[in-house]
């Protein structure tokens, strides 16, 4: 991180909202390896769970709903399903709480905009959890295109694409009608993110998916930017895919595993140039893809911006145009049936 | 044969891969109206869910909740088995399931309930062919073995309760999304070389799964009730010629052959130090697989977990390379994969299958050979990144 963005302020005490495996994975131990940030309250629907985590993290304030919650905390981390984003962001806001919300900030832009504007009223801090921004690789490829290490930006593909383990507490992924359950949503808003914020405004997007339901399990994607780039992204939860990032530029090419430190800059007939490590220039350790690492980045990012008045690194109208660009692609499904999937059994006599 | 758009359907083990396509084929081809038993967010209930199919999510050991689930329907298909946990978890998923579910279809009063076991319950029998009047038996493979005690409970649920009931052993069902015969064995074979026991003549009895599925709703006739069927492909295939379609898709050397008492030897009988060679053989087995890389990367014990699987990943390059003896080129630096001790004999079995039963009674027509059925898994493999880059 920039050395401006970890000027000392005070600790700020933070619950966590919603105890799901998010939390447990990453935001309980990030907060906790953070150095700003004070862990004291957990909430959940689910009190055993609470207590469960709370248990495991020494925290003896747990509950099961938010009432109450400023009066013992500054701000708050809200990590619940999907769906239920709008509700507990505007509850928190409305608390008058800095909120770090998970992404995406909410289901459409229009739960995106009503949150924002909770956040005005209240004159708090809203930022969104976009953990990819928090990666030294990418803040690395961020520099390199900034600075035309490698001339403009001619084309660029995301693969992110893993067989789904994560293991969720409730089946909301699964359930029909529930908004922000697809890929798109999901895997996509990180990958979207990232794009608006390497390469600049999509000028056009093509998008095929195996459901137009809003539940797709797997995407692809073609972006014409704005600069003239073209882009191509893969994104599933049913095949594993080498994940990562290549882009092509004018003067080479650049390879960024997905949460590797090594970004390999090659020229254009593909012989390596040079290995970066990006630690060494942002002064992330070594261990920066781990995630309690990048939890605690992403925390101190947040706290000081609220101590601060600043822009956190993805305030909450950035997180809406993200959104905005993943209801543009989830409007531009076109359906895709595998042959696998549609070819006919045979049926003697049935 | 009932009348499929009137028919309503309830699948347990959907979200797997025989159950996937037999609810594809269900829904898309016959207009039933199903419904899928789910119990996590797998990536095949992710692809059931994108398409749009109804899923339930009670327990398979809440035996009042599959009751109330069931109410209303006409057939039930149960594909569902313990996969995950210790065996006692498995057991628990696959033998008290199958009878919470047959007493919920009971209840329901189904018309058919389709029972998918698996034909290695028959493994012991002699060389030759065989089929559904050979002994069953229990040998030790806990899939094979809770899948048995799950045939008796339907078939006492047949004989004692009148359940309108079948029960269809499969035999080496290939085909996109397959993991025993397909993506574990690529994933092995990308790694190194998979070494077939019985120099590759075990009888693989390869059935691609659209025969599987065609035979499944066939057993919502009539005839199939109080009946067991064994259900196999076209033709006789050995281990290596399966093997070999295969390698032909990732288009270089992954297969080898040795004699069974050659592998035998080198897994050493059991003993610690043959353990310590299969461990690293597993891992390395696992260490393509990035299903297995990416639960690592995610799982909240990741910090724990990194630095173990690195030691084992090692353990499992060095130890397979040094393990490798005569049999097993040790200037080779690719490794050299052998099965897991228990299933050297079955991979050795010479016994062929027969659906000569299913033929007669149900109609069954097992339509892709092999070379057809590979293909078809092929070009899912590829879309699947199952054929990667070249070893190195």
């Amino acid at each position: 991180m920039a050395s401006q963005e970890m000027a000392p302020v005070e600790p700020m005490r933070l619950a966590i909202v919603g105890c799901g495996a998010i939390t447990e994975a990453g935001h309980a131990p990030g907060v906790i390896a953070s150095r700003y940030g004070r862990l004291t309250t957990l909430v959940d629907i689910d009190i055993e769970r609470a207590r469960a985590l709370g248990k495991k993290f020494g925290i003896s304030d747990v509950r099961d709903n938010t009432r109450g919650l400023a009066e013992s905390v500054d701000g708050a981390i809200g990590a619940v399903p999907h769906h239920v984003h709008e509700a507990v962001a505007t509850d928190i806001l409305g608390q008058g709480l800095h909120l770090l919300m998970e992404k995406p900030l909410g289901c459409s832009v229009a739960e995106c905009e009503r949150i924002v504007s909770a956040s005005r009223r209240s004159g708090t801090t809203l930022a969104t959890a976009m953990l990819r921004r928090f990666v030294a690789a990418n803040r690395m490829v961020r520099r390199i295109i900034e600075d035309q290490m490698l001339g403009t930006v001619e084309s660029f593909s995301f693969d992110e694409g893993q067989l789904f383990s994560w293991p969720i507490k409730t089946p909301f992924l699964l359930q029909p009608n529930y908004p922000g359950r697809g890929v798109l949503i999901g895997n996509g808003s990180h990958i979207f993110d990232l794009v608006r914020w390497l390469f600049g405004d999509v000028a056009d997007i093509a998008v095929s998916a195996d459901s137009d339901n809003g539940g797709e399990s797997d995407a692809t994607i073609d972006l014409k930017m704005t600069s003239g780039a073209r882009g191509a992204i893969r994104l599933s939860r049913i095949r594993a895919l080498d994940s990562g990032i290549r882009i092509r530029f004018s003067r080479g090419e650049v390879h960024v595993p997905p949460f590797g430190d090594d970004v390999k800059l090659m020229g254009l007939d593909g012989r390596p140039i040079a290995v970066a490590k990006p630690e060494a220039e942002f002064d992330v350790s070594t261990n920066s893809a781990q995630m309690r690492d990048l939890m605690a980045l992403q925390v101190d990012n947040f706290v000081v911006a609220a101590r601060l008045g600043r822009r956190p690194e993805v305030d909450g109208a950035d997180a809406t145009d993200t959104i905005r660009l993943v209801e543009r692609a989830a409007a531009k499904v076109r359906v895709t049936r595998m042959p696998w999937s549609t070819r006919g059994v045979h049926l003697p006599a049935a | 044969m009932t009348r499929f758009r009137d028919l309503k359907v309830f699948v347990t083990g959907g979200t797997g891969f025989i159950g996937s396509r037999l609810v594809e084929v269900l829904r898309n081809q016959l207009n039933a109206d199903v419904t899928v038993l789910a119990h996590r967010t797998s990536p095949g209930a992710l692809r059931l869910a994108a398409d749009g199919v109804k899923l339930d999510f009670t327990p398979i050991g809440d035996a009042d909740g599959l009751k109330r689930a069931l109410a209303g329907v006409d057939a039930v298909f149960h594909l569902a088995y313990g996969k995950f946990g210790s065996d006692a978890d498995m057991k628990k998923t696959t033998i008290d399931g199958t009878t919470a579910i047959v007493d919920a279809a009971l209840a329901a009063n189904v018309t058919s309930f389709v029972n998918v076991s698996t034909a290695a319950v028959y493994f012991g029998a002699p060389s030759g062919v065989i089929d559904e009047t050979a002994p069953r038996r229990k040998w030790g493979w806990t899939y094979s073995d809770d899948k048995l005690a799950a045939e008796d409970v339907v078939r006492k649920a047949h004989g004692q309760r009148g359940l309108r009931a079948s029960i269809f052993q499969v035999a080496g069902v290939y085909g996109p999304w397959g993991e025993t015969f397909v993506i574990n064995p690529l994933t092995i074979m990308r790694r190194g070389f998979a070494v077939l026991p019985n120099h590759g003549l075990g009888v693989a009895n390869m059935t691609y799964v659209d025969d599987v599925v065609q035979a499944l709703i066939l057993g919502l006739k009539d005839e199939a009730v109080g009946e067991t069927f064994i259900i196999k492909g076209p033709g006789r295939i050995t281990r290596l010629e399966a093997y070999r379609q295969l390698e032909a898709m990732l288009g270089y050397p992954a297969v080898e052959t040795a004699s069974t008492k050659d592998i035998k030897s080198r897994l050493g009988g059991g003993n610690w130090s043959a353990m310590a060679r299969i461990v690293p053989a597993a891992v390395a087995a696992l260490q393509e697989s990035k299903a297995v890389k990416d639960a690592v990367r995610a799982s909240p014990i990741a910090g724990l977990a990194r630095p173990l699987y690195r030691s084992l990943r090692r353990r499992g390059r060095s130890g397979i390379v040094k393990g490798s003896g005569k049999a097993f080129d040790r200037a080779t630096p690719l490794p050299r994969i052998l099965p897991p001790p228990i299933m050297v004999d079955y991979l050795s079995a010479e016994v062929e299958f027969t659906s000569a039963k299913a033929e007669r009674v149900l109609g069954y027509t097992p339509q892709i050979d092999l070379e057809t059925g590979m293909g078809f898994t092929r070009e899912w493999a590829e879309w699947a990144n199952l054929l990667g880059p070249r070893r190195t």
